[in-house]
């Protein structure tokens, strides 16, 4: 399992994920929609994402966590404006 | 015209005290969120420009952060300073809660957005409506704050990073 597969594995199994799109090409990027993301500032929904990261039966380790460089935490109804 | 690394870095500075004047200014809301977001877009160019040179015309400010490198420039000055992983995880984290506000936030088609058309954005996203008062001003508050926190660590980070 690559990294893009891991990390998304662990996002879907850690949050209603509606949607999520990630790449990696020297670290990973893309975004993550869920309704777990409602009324939750921004530094909140990063902290989520990287506590999910760093937990559950298969953790990514230290030197796979600094490989993920940004995944934007969207609403749906955030990533329906966003992406438009 | 050729832009280096520099006048990127310079630009953004500029950008983000252009942006505050303008949010100060009143009124033209859409214009200090896309000012603050270039401010941000610039910082990302600077640092990038100093790994690649080739052009990049897309204005995705994900893909820019991370060929910027910032994030990792940011977490070998936090080793440096013999913080604990935890705590530079948590700083990471906090980093990457910035970005994605901004980049949610932030589009280039702002710069042809009249403040309308920006509020109707910011309104469809549902962002902020439990509080009261100009939702605009208040997301184009949030935007610059944020842009403010990548403008000054990055500047800081240029500077460390050249000794």
């Amino acid at each position: 399992m690559d990294l893009v597969e891991k990390v998304a594995h662990i996002l879907e199994g850690s949050f209603a994920v509606e949607d999520i799109k990630l790449e990696d090409d020297g670290g990973v990027i893309g975004y993550v929609v869920s309704n777990d993301f409602h009324g939750l500032e921004f530094m909140d929904r990063q902290m989520k994402i990287h506590k999910a990261l760093r937990a559950g039966p298969t953790p990514l380790t230290a030197a796979e966590l600094r490989r993920v460089a940004a995944i934007a935490a969207l609403t749906p109804e955030e990533f329906l404006v966003w992406s438009a | 015209m050729q832009i280096s690394a520099e006048h990127y870095f310079h630009a953004a500075l500029e950008r983000i005290r252009q942006a505050n004047l303008i949010y100060r200014a009143g009124d033209s809301y859409a214009l200090a969120m896309y000012t603050s977001g270039l401010a941000v877009e610039s910082m990302l160019r600077a640092f990038r420009w100093k790994k690649d040179q080739s052009f990049e015309g897309r204005h995705d400010l994900l893909r820019l952060f991370r060929e910027s490198g910032l994030l990792q420039l940011n977490e070998e000055h936090l080793q440096s300073k013999g913080l604990s992983p935890a705590t530079i995880l948590d700083q990471v984290a906090r980093f990457q809660g910035i970005m994605n506000h901004i980049v949610l936030l932030w589009t280039n088609d702002l710069r042809y957005a009249p403040d309308a058309l920006a509020r109707s954005r910011v309104v469809k996203m549902r962002l902020y409506e439990q509080r009261k008062g100009n939702i605009l001003k208040g997301a184009s508050l949030r935007l610059q704050n944020a842009a403010q926190e990548i403008i000054t660590r990055g500047a800081f980070l240029w500077t460390w990073s050249k000794k």
